[in-house]
């Protein structure tokens, strides 16, 4: 696993109360503080998938996938709640993820991808917020040859 | 803060209750009388839709046999989707359509709803949240499923597949009612149906609305939709999270989004004191809803619930958001939360499923039932299906042309300052507007400020089958307080010019009061929001007990800001309606 520096988000619950009581509050203030966003480390593997995967390309011709690229962030993301945690690589939008109990997994199906990524930053927008650094770079070289697993 | 809703006298119900009263005999108008008396007459006559109604309730739930992979209750969204989170005990070709379901015992056919729940810790059953909005519903008549995509929760790229799977449920739903023997055969009204959504089930729900006839495929037995979508309830819903998502039938981004709803009546509700959508996204997709430069076919409304949080909607997800927003204790408890929801879900679709339109009422802000807990703000936005705009301001920037052919609008001796057309999206300073349109801002020092609008012949030949003038408006927050008063409600008074004739003058806010904005702070900085809040007054109301006056000569309306020493306030969609 690559490590990097932590990065983190003050987000603070402000809870200066300015009008009158109406009535208790449902939540309380340690209820309402937010977890710090931060990427603690990332690690790419290589998956041989039980079943080939056929996806259309952006000029709209498939292609067929026996294999993919599973890149695996461990840190504290806000994945269980409405506002979207976009992830970036440079300019290249994950187009989905999932969550993990660590963190978060997402695949890459072409490896032409990959020198478009490489040296990029990881990058967020969490909701309507704006563009912040994960404050490290994505690269494969430190992962090849790729540790193989098989899909189960 | 507390707004008092004296809801006016219904001429036209009182009319009507004393035409019964004169068509029956004596003995019989005692009767009526009494019944008048005691249950009210037009308003009041309108049953609290939060209260059960009159059906027994009968509940069922329906999920795949694990043992069966071919039970067409599994279904496929891998093309759609396929990043589970972790835990998630399905691969995404084979998840499962799950609902709970409350129904009215009877014949029926009676309306379907689906209401889907938005994204949370996948290892919690969030369907299960709405038991309370479902119970209610199949009282009053309703086939009502609360909808589990648990299986889709705690991931991101997703809301394409949330609106597919609640298509593949109404596929279910469809072969039901049409299969000899099925407990629903023929009792489902497939002409009448409703979806809910809450948080990224909100979006959801406008997704499944566009992908109902964007991807639909007769051919294809899991594309083939063409749903008779009437109505969307969206609960402080996210909005925008389809751009970008690949459609896999192209290859490239989904078109039509973010999505733009008609021809189907579209609700909006949330909260000022939302701890995770904190920026209001639904109040975008609302303003999107029923285009200006498309005749209306379908109402739109919108509640602002002064106090509501995110979760406390769904009663499986506690009574915290993600961010405990400020004032903490103006917020309010989740049973008088869920007051509020089960009056407007349920008033919403007796509205649009039932044709009780006079429902409307609830979503103009004209009545508050004794359900609704007293004390909370609630300010509305309704616009009926049925309007012609006077001013909308998405003809380009000049204020002086309107947006009906021939209005012109003025400001005479400049007395408004500002009078600026603006981007309601500043979201934030200087006016605190967090919507995707455009309008009109207006402060005032002087009394004799006035915004003048000149009205063509053509419009005014209008105001039989238009019988309203209907405008949005709200008070703007101001940091520091200047024009508008904190706490305090604002007023202004509107008049018609009809030929030579000046009318009386009409308090706005006998029609709807406008509260002062709540100032709210979020866990990353302020994020007031200044709401407006539709006024609609009767037209009549200005001519009545001057029968020489008459709404045909219509020229002139005056907006007349004499009411306060100063204001400041955003305006927005001047029309005539119904």
């Amino acid at each position: 696993m690559k490590h990097i520096l932590m990065f983190t988000l003050g987000f603070l619950a402000l809870g200066s109360s300015t009008t009158l009581l109406r009535c208790e509050p449902a939540q309380t203030q340690d209820q309402g503080k937010r977890e710090p966003i931060r990427l603690i480390s990332y690690e790419i593997t290589q998956l041989e998938l039980k079943k080939s995967v056929r996806l259309l390309d952006t000029e709209g011709k498939e292609r067929k996938y026996d294999r993919a690229y599973v890149v695996t962030l461990k840190g504290t993301f806000p994945l269980n709640q409405a506002l979207g945690f976009e992830l970036y690589i440079g300019d290249y939008r994950v187009p989905e993820y999932g969550g993990t109990h660590d963190g978060l997994y997402f695949r890459i199906y072409d490896e032409k991808l990959f020198s478009r990524l490489e040296d990029k930053e990881f990058r967020y927008r969490f909701g309507p917020g704006e563009m912040r650094s994960l404050d490290t770079r994505f690269s494969v070289k430190g992962f090849q040859p790729f540790k193989v697993q098989k899909e189960q | 803060m507390n707004t008092s809703f004296g809801p006016r006298w219904d001429l036209s119900a009182i009319q009507s209750c004393a035409t019964v009263l004169l068509s029956c005999s004596r003995c019989c108008a005692l009767i009526v009388l009494a019944a008048f008396l005691g249950q009210g007459c037009g308003d009041d006559k309108l049953k609290d839709p939060a209260l059960p109604g009159h059906y027994s309730v009968v509940s069922w739930e329906y999920k795949p046999d694990p043992a069966n992979p071919g039970d067409p209750l599994w279904t496929d969204v891998s093309s759609y989707f396929n990043s589970p989170a972790g835990g998630v005990p399905y691969t995404m070709n084979h998840v499962p359509l799950h609902g709970i379901v409350r129904y009215p015992s009877g014949h029926g056919p009676f309306p379907l709803v689906l209401i889907v729940h938005g994204n949370h810790d996948p290892a919690v059953s969030s369907e299960l949240g709405y038991i309370y909005l479902i119970d209610l519903l199949a009282s009053h008549g309703f086939i009502a499923v609360t909808v589990d995509e648990n299986f889709l929760n705690g991931s991101w790229g997703e809301m394409a597949a949330r609106a597919i799977v609640l298509l593949r449920h109404l596929q279910r739903w469809r072969t039901w009612n049409s299969t000899p023997g099925n407990s629903f055969y023929h009792k489902v009204d497939t002409n009448r149906i409703g979806l809910a959504g809450h948080s990224r089930g909100g979006e959801a729900v406008a997704v499944a609305w566009l992908f109902n006839t964007m991807l639909n495929n007769p051919a294809d037995p899991n594309h083939n939709f063409d749903f008779t979508l009437r109505s969307l309830f969206a609960i402080a819903p996210v909005d925008g999270q389809i751009v970008g998502e690949i459609n896999p039938h192209t290859g490239i981004p989904y078109a039509n989004v973010p999505v733009v709803v008609q021809n189907a009546d579209y609700m909006v509700m949330h909260g000022t004191h939302d701890g995770d959508v904190y920026d209001f996204e639904g109040y975008k997709t609302f303003d999107r809803a029923q285009p200006v430069a498309v005749a209306g076919t379908a109402t739109k409304s919108l509640l602002w619930v002064y106090g509501a949080i995110h979760n406390q909607w769904n009663t499986m997800w506690g009574t915290a958001d993600p961010c405990l927003v400020a004032p903490a204790a103006e917020i309010i408890s989740a049973a008088n939360e869920q007051s509020i929801g089960k009056a407007f879900v349920s008033g919403f679709y007796q509205m649009t499923l039932q044709d009780k339109r006079r429902y409307a009422k609830l979503f103009e802000g004209k009545i508050r039932f004794p359900s609704m807990p007293a004390g909370i703000t609630l300010m509305t936005q309704y616009q009926s299906e049925h309007r012609l705009f006077i001013d909308n301001y998405e003809q380009g920037p000049s204020l002086a042309t309107g947006s009906f052919p021939g209005v012109t609008n003025s400001n005479p001796g400049s007395l408004l300052n500002p009078y600026l057309y603006y981007s309601f999206s500043d979201d934030g300073n200087p006016y605190y507007l967090w919507e995707q349109t455009h309008g009109l801002i207006a402060g005032w020092t002087s009394n004799h400020a006035e915004y003048v609008i000149d009205v063509p012949s053509g419009l005014a030949a209008q105001l039989d089958s238009y019988p309203v003038l209907s405008l949005r408006v709200g008070q703007l927050f101001e940091s520091p307080p200047a024009k508008n008063t904190p706490g305090v409600n604002q007023d202004f008074s509107v008049a018609l010019e009809l030929g030579g004739v000046i009318t009386n003058e009409l308090h706005a806010s006998s029609f709807n009061p406008l509260p002062y904005p709540e100032q709210t702070q979020y866990c990353t900085g302020d994020d007031t929001k200044s709401v407006l809040q539709t006024v609609r007054i009767p037209l009549r109301e200005f001519v009545e007990h001057h029968h020489n006056w008459h709404l045909r000569n219509l020229s002139k309306i005056h907006l007349k800001f004499d009411q306060k020493a100063s204001g400041l306030v955003a305006i927005d969609d001047i029309q005539i309606a119904k």
